[in-house]
């Protein structure tokens, strides 16, 4: 007899590894099915990564109105190093060469006013260089005079600026970590809930890769899901925030902000929350994969 | 039709070690099981009956001894063709039935199909088929939630009929049903076997069960105890009732 087995076994072997497939269309199909038949539990599991991407947009985003807002206050203060100042109006030579003008007082008194309110908040922009700057201005209000010197140097700035933004960081980096373990705890749970499940597949003729395929596309589906939501809730938090802290300055955070800058912190949100929920979900997935098909037999539960 | 030998075991033996503890659960068993065979494996708990009901599935393998399917070693196979064995030889069917519950009847139906690389519309059709063997091909695209024990039970066979097995190996099949609709379970399977000569190994405790197998096999104390043709069974069947 050991020949013959050997022959056959030999036969099957050269083609039985491309025998058994899941196309990737239908383990898309399954995976996602799996996530709308257990979308509301599963987005509890992900409220992990959701407030984790959440705080991540909202530090992101406020710190772009804030370099809006500052970088307006610097370009402003260019601008106004060329206007020509006529009677009570300010004529504005833009880049373009076109010219705008407005009222000499009231534009004074928004520039004084950023200066004041960023300045305010912690955030140096230098509202004494601004004074110097422009023109026949009377002295800015004393508020908006930093207390250290006009000629607060721009290194000092700069790494006051990085400290800060290294902590946000920080805190942004552990926020998501605690997320991902919590997916990986939450998703070892799923396993054992659906070891029936698996093993049933496993009966079926499913591979192990098929199982971990399966698993980790509903991660990615999911983490997409929820990263997504964490981003608006951290967009509609940051437009509050900003709003209540530069309240003075409402009608000029929209124009200011730049973008681009939020459109990439939304990116690489979406891209982290994803990234990090299907690493979560790898080892779960291996655990699932190693499961024996005999437990599809077992009774309780 | 009884045709050839389909799966041979050889002195198998099974010892599970838990800790210190070294339980042999089976102490060398030879059966031979012929195809298109219809055999109930009966036994108390704790006999080695579902131990060497999974070895002679490909679900368990002897921790000495040998388990032939098809004339194949199963201890040789590698991952891959253990699941192509499990694919495209075995069908299985347990006792809490074990549909996917996100999927319905005809996707629980196609899926080993999926995995034998038929096309969408190849496994449709042959889906339908099946369920219409079993009665359910008005209810395809039900949920297992929204069936009856019965139907899912049915879908479970038409699942485990999928890619053409030689042989189905049910687990307690009408174990979690009442008795009329465990009656018809055991009529639909052996129809199959009859019409499609499918090897059937059933686990079971129920008695309706032995009157369609063609031989029944009592596992006590991971030996065979002893091997009954269909001929010798209905004399028996009194005695067993009242056991029971």
């Amino acid at each position: 007899m050991p020949t013959s087995d050997s022959q056959l076994l030999e036969g099957n072997k050269v083609r039985i590894g491309k025998q058994i497939v899941l196309p990737f269309s239908k383990a898309i199909e399954i995976s996602l099915r799996g996530v709308k038949v257990r979308f509301w539990r599963s987005m509890i599991t992900m409220s992990g990564i959701i407030l984790a991407i959440a705080f991540m947009v909202s530090i992101w985003v406020s710190g772009a109105v804030l370099d809006g807002l500052r970088s307006k206050e610097v370009r402003d203060r260019q601008v106004l190093s060329q206007v020509a100042v006529e009677t009570d109006k300010l004529v504005y030579r833009l880049a373009d060469g076109t010219e705008r003008t407005v009222e000499l007082r009231r534009e004074r008194a928004i520039r004084n006013t950023v200066t004041f309110v960023l300045n305010s908040k912690g955030y140096d922009v230098g509202g004494a260089d601004a004074a110097k700057a422009a023109p026949e201005t009377t002295k800015p209000r004393p508020e908006a005079e930093p207390a250290r010197g006009a000629q607060a140097p721009a290194a000092d700035m700069a790494s006051a600026a990085k400290a800060k933004g290294g902590k946000d960081l920080w805190l942004v980096a552990l926020s998501l970590c605690v997320a991902v373990v919590g997916i990986v705890n939450a998703m070892l749970m799923s396993v054992t809930e659906r070891f029936r499940e698996i093993g049933t597949m496993k009966c079926l003729g499913a591979l192990d890769s098929f199982i971990v395929k399966l698993f980790l596309l509903e991660s990615a589906f999911l983490g997409g899901i929820g990263t997504a939501i964490g981003v608006v809730i951290g967009l509609l938090l940051t437009s509050v925030s900003s709003l209540v802290s530069f309240w003075a300055l409402r009608e000029m955070i929209l124009p200011a902000v730049s973008w681009g800058d939020v459109l990439q912190g939304v990116s690489v949100a979406m891209g982290a929350g994803t990234l990090l929920s299907v690493l979560g979900t790898v080892y779960p997935a291996i655990v699932a994969a190693r499961m024996e098909p005999v437990v599809a037999m077992r009774q309780e539960a | 039709m009884i045709g050839q030998t389909i799966v041979r075991t050889k002195d198998v033996k099974r010892i599970y070690t838990m800790g210190n503890v070294t339980v042999e659960a089976l102490r060398g068993i030879n059966i031979e099981i012929r195809a298109g065979e219809y055999l109930s494996i009966m036994g108390p708990s704790g006999s080695g009956k579902s131990t060497f009901f999974n070895m002679v599935g490909g679900l368990d393998k002897p921790t000495e001894g040998k388990v032939y399917i098809d004339e194949v070693d199963v201890a040789q196979l590698d991952a891959y063709e253990l699941a192509w064995l499990r694919c495209r030889k075995v069908g299985y069917i347990f006792q809490s039935f074990n549909l996917i519950p996100v999927m319905t009847a005809l996707e629980n139906v196609t899926l080993p199909m999926v995995f034998a690389g038929l096309n969408n519309d190849q496994a449709r059709d042959k889906g339908m088929e099946l369920l219409k063997q079993v009665g359910l091909d008005k209810r395809h695209s039900h949920k297992p939630f929204e069936m009856s024990g019965g139907q899912q039970q049915r879908v479970a066979i038409a699942r485990a009929l999928a890619n053409d097995p030689a042989i189905v190996l049910a687990d307690e099949p009408t174990g979690n049903l009442d008795l009329r609709t465990g009656t018809e379970i055991i009529e639909i399977l052996q129809r199959l076997n009859k019409e499609r000569n499918v090897t059937i190994i059933s686990a079971t405790h129920d008695m309706k069960m032995l009157k369609a197998s063609d031989r029944v096999v009592w596992i006590r104390d991971g030996r065979v105890d002893k091997i009954e043709k269909r001929e010798d069974l209905d004399i028996q069947i009194a005695s067993v009732d009242g056991e029971h």
